[in-house]
């Protein structure tokens, strides 16, 4: 049985868990497309990106940070599949752009640490560079993604690919990493109360660091498998996943302020955003009244949250 | 050398911008030997005690730890070797669990995961060893001070440290919470460890301690086996300054209407119904040890944390105040003890932070004037000869006393009624003291009602004309400011039962 605060954590995601349902629910008696394998599988390969990315913000969030890199670094990737495949093969463009993340990530935690700059100024700044360098390679979408990269990911069976499995299994590991390690354990800490965990004596700069490369690490694997799925690079294609990203993990129940919230919860953010996405795409909304409808889900989900903390405390 | 010396301090000095707050100071902590450590607030001690715990390193001096010199990096590497220092302050984890809390750094782990069933036993074990009942499940967010001041104490423990520093840590607790850690302290003396207690209460140190160290600004003003000492041995070794005429002369006739009145406020249990009516034209001092509610008092009298329950009077009218926009149309003004995060804007200019408040009169419809705003600054530079090089100079760069009487000529063209002084000369020069001094007594010639709240015992004395001391968040007496001496003011302050004629 779980003992401890992970208890408490995992209880944040409650709420989103029972949404993610109802609107299964709810979307299955609706419409009977909705309930065909075509669609499920659809929605579990929008998800994922979304999904993978939201890990590393989730960490990032819950460290008492935030990430507003990780859009760039998804095109930055998307456009490293699509171009270095031809160099180095479809696993060697693999490669590249999980360390060029993970690059961007240390970039932004030695930022924040020593050079001390406020993490959202800092990761806006490193991702417009990183976009930059992302059209400086790849100028329009397109490019050359390696078939085996590609039919990897994109294997199914029934509704489930590849790419979506990998995302679930990266879900468990992160979900153990977070709440049954120290390091995981010191994280929490550090968000919850910055000062106090540097008076306890534990690695702020190396935990500060880490979440940055973890959150840089993701977002790059994040574009790998969006590059394999739409079978393209394009250096734009990331940008709505900064807002996204934090959206999932806010929804799922991570706090904004850092220590509290549990990655379990932004699996559920992430699937109800997808599914928001693909009932709108379905009714024909027009795009720009999704950009509407994901804010205000942002705004309500943040006042719910905050009201329930506000009221724990007042107590 | 002697073996029973774990930990030394030899002739430690330290300084703070050009302040010797710790000179030649020597502290022996030995084997199975409770000392305790005793002095005003402000008397060096938390200094000290940071020194031999690593978190500040001394300007002059050694250490030695069993015999040998070391040099702290800092509290963590004093922590592995084997000193641990319970903080006045708490530091857990709101979001952790008691038993998270206690074992944070020590977690106990299967391979690479961490094992929380063994963790929270093992957690249970050190609060057992403690004789104190607390759910190691519990979340640190929910517990009361006592159960806070108990996990911190059981987080030290578990390190199993040879030195145990305690700062303060019955301030929180009951009279059977203070036995059982009493009883607590005595077993961990006998299994060799060294303890040293803070403490401002004199039956404490009867109680359980073996030898005393007295600290009074900063020097050593005694050393001795407890025995040979009495309680008022030590309150005269602590006090005794001269009361300088650093102090303005106090105005003579002191009206006895009151102005401002308070009817039974209380501020959650740190606050407890306390009735005052104060008259206009005078300073009344709040004293007392830190954290008996002296702060909460003053931050709820101007709004910032409003009183949960009671009457404010202003003028013989009840006045509702919820915020610090409420006081000051009250005419209330407040004098804040941090300048540095609530008196000033550091990065704007001293003509901006002086006029901030005043914005509404210097403006023309809207439209502020350069030239009018420049004027009503340099009156409040004149009044207290700031010096600066130009009005446009960000205050970051001025010193803490030119800092101090910004925050006050920005209050003071604000034209209050009434002017809380919270630590008003905190870090703050001998010369700008006096400055202060004298414009206190100016605003209050004028009528002004000045609640002055200030550790500095000579500052209340000086200054008031009554001065309440608060102890556990009640008024424990209330001295006449003429008549006041350090003496009384520390024997009300620790809670010794008052022998001096209470006021009015």
């Amino acid at each position: 049985m779980l003992v401890g605060s992970v208890k408490r954590q995992l209880k944040q995601a409650i709420p989103a868990y029972v949404i993610w349902i109802l609107m299964i629910i709810l979307s299955a008696v609706l419409s009977p497309d909705f309930r065909s394998v075509g669609n499920i599988s659809n929605i579990i390969l929008q998800a994922t990106p979304l999904a993978i990315v939201a890990i590393g913000q989730s960490i990032i969030l819950i460290m008492g940070g935030i990430d507003m890199s990780v859009g760039s670094v998804i095109s930055f990737s998307t456009v490293i599949v699509a171009t270095a495949s031809n160099l180095v093969g479809g696993f060697g463009s693999f490669a590249v752009a999980v360390l060029a993340g993970l690059l961007v990530g240390i970039v932004n935690g030695l930022g924040v640490v020593y050079l001390k700059i406020p993490p959202l100024i800092m990761t806006i700044s490193t991702g417009a560079i990183v976009k930059g360098l992302a059209l400086l390679l790849l100028p329009s979408p397109g490019g050359n993604v390696s078939e085996s990269l590609m039919s990897f990911f994109t294997a199914s069976s029934g509704c489930f690919s590849v790419a979506g499995v990998f995302g679930i299994l990266l879900y468990v590991i992160v979900t153990v990493f977070m709440h049954q390690t120290r390091t995981g354990r010191y994280l929490y800490a550090t968000g919850g109360n910055p000062l106090h965990a540097r008076q306890s004596g534990l690695a702020y700069n190396r935990l500060t660091i880490l979440s940055y490369a973890l959150a840089g690490l993701f977002a790059a694997l994040a574009g790998i498998i969006l590059a394999a799925r739409s079978f393209s690079g394009d250096p734009v294609i990331g940008d709505t996943y900064n807002m996204d990203s934090v959206a999932a993990a806010v929804v799922g129940g991570i706090s904004l302020t850092g220590g509290i919230g549990s990655v379990v919860g932004a699996f559920a953010g992430s699937y109800i955003l997808a599914m928001i996405n693909n009932t709108l795409n379905m009714l024909n909304v027009f795009a720009y009244y999704q950009y509407i409808i994901k804010g205000l889900i942002l705004v309500l989900a943040l006042l719910v949250f905050q009201l329930k903390r506000r009221k724990k405390y007042e107590d | 050398m002697d073996k029973n010396i774990i930990l030394a301090g030899k002739h430690l000095r330290k300084e703070f911008h050009g302040n010797v707050v710790l000179d030649d100071v020597t502290i022996l902590c030995k084997k199975g030997v409770v000392l305790a450590l005793v002095g005003e607030n402000g008397a060096g001690k938390s200094t000290l005690m940071n020194i031999i715990s690593g978190g500040l390193q001394p300007d002059g001096g050694e250490i030695e730890f069993e015999g040998k010199p070391v040099k702290f990096r800092n509290s963590h590497h004093a922590l592995q070797m084997g000193i641990a220092f319970v903080h006045q302050e708490f530091s857990l984890f709101d979001d952790l669990t008691v038993g998270e809390n206690i074992m944070l750094g020590s977690e106990p782990r299967r391979s690479c995961f961490t094992d929380s069933h063994a963790l929270h036993r093992q957690a249970q074990k050190v609060l057992n060893e403690l004789d104190y009942q607390i759910d190691v499940g519990r979340m640190g967010g929910g517990l009361t001070p006592a159960e806070q001041q108990i996990t911190e104490i059981a987080k030290a423990w578990v390190t199993r440290p040879k030195v145990l520093i305690l700062d303060e840590p019955t301030s929180s607790l009951s009279k059977v919470e203070v036995d059982k850690l009493f009883r607590f302290i005595g077993r961990v003396k006998e299994s060799g460890v060294s303890v040293v207690l803070i403490t401002h209460r004199m039956d404490e140190i009867f109680q359980v301690c073996d030898e005393t160290i007295v600290l009074k600004d900063g020097v050593m003003t005694a050393v001795e086996p407890v025995g040979n000492v009495t309680k008022d041995d030590l309150i005269s070794k602590m006090v005794g300054r001269e009361v300088s005429n650093t102090f303005p002369q106090r105005c003579k006739s002191v009206p006895k209407d009151a102005y401002f009145e308070l009817r039974n406020v209380s501020v959650g249990k740190r606050v407890q119904n306390i009735s005052l009516r104060i008259p206009k034209g005078c300073v009344t001092g709040f004293g007392g040890l830190e954290g008996q509610g002296q702060r909460d008092l003053a931050r709820a009298i101007f709004g910032i944390e409003p009183f949960t329950s009671g009457q404010v009077l202003i003028g013989g009218e009840e006045k509702s105040i919820r915020t610090p926009g409420a006081a000051m149309k009250a005419g209330i003004g407040f004098v804040p003890d941090d300048r540095k995060t609530e008196g000033l804007v550091l990065p704007l200019s001293i003509e901006e932070n002086m006029s901030v408040l005043v914005l509404d009169r210097i403006a023309r419809n809207g439209i502020l004037s350069r030239k009018r705003v420049r004027a009503e600054a340099q009156k409040g530079v004149d009044r207290l000869r700031i010096k600066l090089s130009s009005l446009k100079q960000p205050v970051v760069d001025l010193s803490g006393g030119n800092q101090q009487k910004v925050v006050f000529s920005k209050w003071v063209t604000a034209n209050p009624e009434i002017l809380i002084l919270d630590e008003p000369t905190r870090g703050v020069d001998v010369q700008s003291k006096l400055e202060i001094y004298t414009l206190i007594r100016e605003l209050t010639s004028k009528g002004v009602c000045i609640l002055l709240f200030s550790s500095d015992m000579l500052e209340l004395i000086g200054m008031s004309d009554v001065i309440h001391v608060m102890y556990e968040g009640r008024i424990s007496g209330s001295i006449n400011g003429c008549e006041a001496t350090e003496e009384a003011l520390m024997s009300l302050s620790s809670g010794v039962s008052p022998t001096v004629k209470k006021e009015g």
